[in-house]
């Protein structure tokens, strides 16, 4: 079994099948495109996308229907060829689709719906799949925090 | 702003060896070909936009505070959450 260091979790063995390509990297990031999805039970229900090629680089990712229950993907004809989709995924039955997690200046966690991570296990390829549209932001805030407080 | 009228099989040159071409319109689109030196980056502008946001993903999260959002997004789910 290969193993591979992690930005989290020290070094792993992993299951070469478990692994997701991004056949053109992800914006910013185009030399990285082999990435392994990871679980922590005591941190669901984030998945870490460590990266293979760079074991510093790990995005924190959540499940877009977590966020958004009501969150509808759209793709473009590049990127459903880039994952092997050969039609819109039904809206009924979405694949898997991630948003990445990150923390603005304000110490703000947000979540960019804009261009959510989306996987088809079918072929093991995956995208990050960047909208054309600005129904949803790439700094969607995470109300957590501020609710805690509004709470208390 | 600069503003210039093409149309489909007309191009624009910028700085001498970047070509854009105007491939194809139709009411709601515009397909444009794009030659340039290869050290020329040429993203749509919302990949740009997405390739920062990941730099900034990129860095130092806590996942301490992250532990409370995990655990409302667990506790109630996101359509459920009220105080």
């Amino acid at each position: 079994m290969p193993s591979c260091e992690t930005r989290y979790f020290g070094s792993i063995s992993f299951d070469e099948t478990a692994v997701i390509a991004f056949s053109n990297g992800l914006p910013g990031f185009v030399q990285c495109r082999r990435f392994l999805p990871l679980e922590d039970a005591s941190r669901r229900p984030l998945i870490f996308l460590q990266s293979l090629e760079e074991s510093r680089l790990c995005f924190l990712t959540l499940p877009v229907g977590m966020i958004d229950p009501a969150y509808r993907l759209k793709m473009n004809a590049d990127d459903l060829a880039a994952v092997g989709f050969d039609r819109h995924p039904d809206p009924a039955d979405p694949p898997e689709c991630w948003a990445i997690v990150a923390v603005d200046e304000d110490h703000v966690l947000t979540a960019n719906l804009l261009a959510p991570v989306v996987i088809n296990r079918a072929t093991g390829m995956a995208v990050q799949a960047v909208r054309d549209d600005s129904i949803y932001s790439c700094r969607h805030p995470l109300p957590a925090a501020a609710e805690v407080l509004a709470c208390s | 702003m600069l503003v210039i009228r093409r149309r489909a099989g007309q191009c624009i040159l910028i700085a001498g060896d970047i070509e854009i071409e105007v491939l194809e319109t139709s009411s709601a689109r515009v397909k444009l070909g794009i030659r340039a030196p290869k050290e020329v980056e040429v993203l749509r502008k919302e990949v740009g936009l997405i390739a920062g946001a990941n730099q900034s993903a990129a860095r130092d999260i806590s996942l301490e505070l992250l532990s409370p959002v995990l655990a409302r997004l667990v506790d109630t789910g996101p359509s459920k959450r009220q105080c």
